[in-house]
């Protein structure tokens, strides 16, 4: 059965985004949120971001400088972090 | 719902704010792991909970 | 219950140990996907040991360990070398997860 997961990026963000994307490759539905900081723009990170909008996943966010992400309050956030199978903060 | 926390290192502002919402609607239990090595309760806590945070 | 554990960082042996070792005493099965950091712990036979515990399934991303020169040569044989496909398939079939 398809599992709901959800990868927090924290500090790490670099391997955060690896791994997000990363474990696309069974039929779970990841959603990502980039939290407290701005994504750092590494070539990296462009693509890891770039490609998880084109597999059209969530990219949830409570931080208002990533333009490019859905904004939530960190309030909401929690909230939605209830719905999830597996959390896992990186 | 019952949320289990596990946490590693202090809880930064943002933390405080997702926990304490948890704590409006839900069940939550914190274990700090760097104080609480009772592992046999962990896993028993890791098993009974609805979802669990590591942080 | 199957536990999965990502290892993502070398500073929790003491309880990736203690916990598995309790999840195996309780009948748990444990899954274990060690990735970035958690690489560094390849040294350490107290950590590579535990693949041997039956009950026990070990993997790592050699993606990063290649990025951190990691030692993997002498592995026990029970430590899949893999990618992020191990990752997702511990998410996919374990009850519960943590990462330390």
């Amino acid at each position: 059965m398809a599992k709901k997961i959800a990868v927090i990026v924290r500090d790490r963000q670099g391997e955060a985004m690896r791994m997000g994307l990363g474990i696309i490759l069974l039929d779970d539905v990841i959603d990502v949120y980039v939290l407290d900081r701005k994504l750092e723009e590494t070539e990296d990170n462009t693509l890891n971001f770039e490609t998880m909008k084109d597999m059209d996943m969530n990219v949830y966010t409570n931080c208002k400088d990533n333009k490019d992400m859905e904004y939530l309050s960190t309030e909401d956030l929690a909230k939605k972090l209830t719905q999830y199978d597996h959390i896992l903060p990186y | 719902m019952k949320i289990l926390y596990i946490l590693k290192q202090d809880p930064d502002e943002t933390l405080n704010s997702i926990m304490n919402e948890h704590k409006a609607s839900n069940d939550v239990t914190v274990i700090d792991l760097r104080e609480n090595k009772n592992y046999d309760q962990i896993i028993d806590l890791i098993s009974e909970n609805d979802k669990v945070i590591s942080w | 219950m199957k536990l999965g554990i990502l290892v993502n960082t070398d500073k929790h042996l003491e309880d990736i140990i203690g916990l598995t070792k309790s999840a195996l005493s309780k009948g748990h099965e444990v899954t274990m996907f060690t990735m970035d950091e958690g690489t560094n712990f390849f040294t350490d036979p107290s950590f590579t040991e535990l693949s041997k515990l039956q009950g026990v399934t070990m993997s790592f991303c050699d993606h990063s360990a290649k990025q951190l020169n990691a030692k993997t040569d002498g592995l026990p044989s029970e430590i899949t070398s893999g990618s992020q496909y191990d990752n997702a398939a511990m998410y996919n079939s374990c009850d519960k997860s943590i990462v330390l």
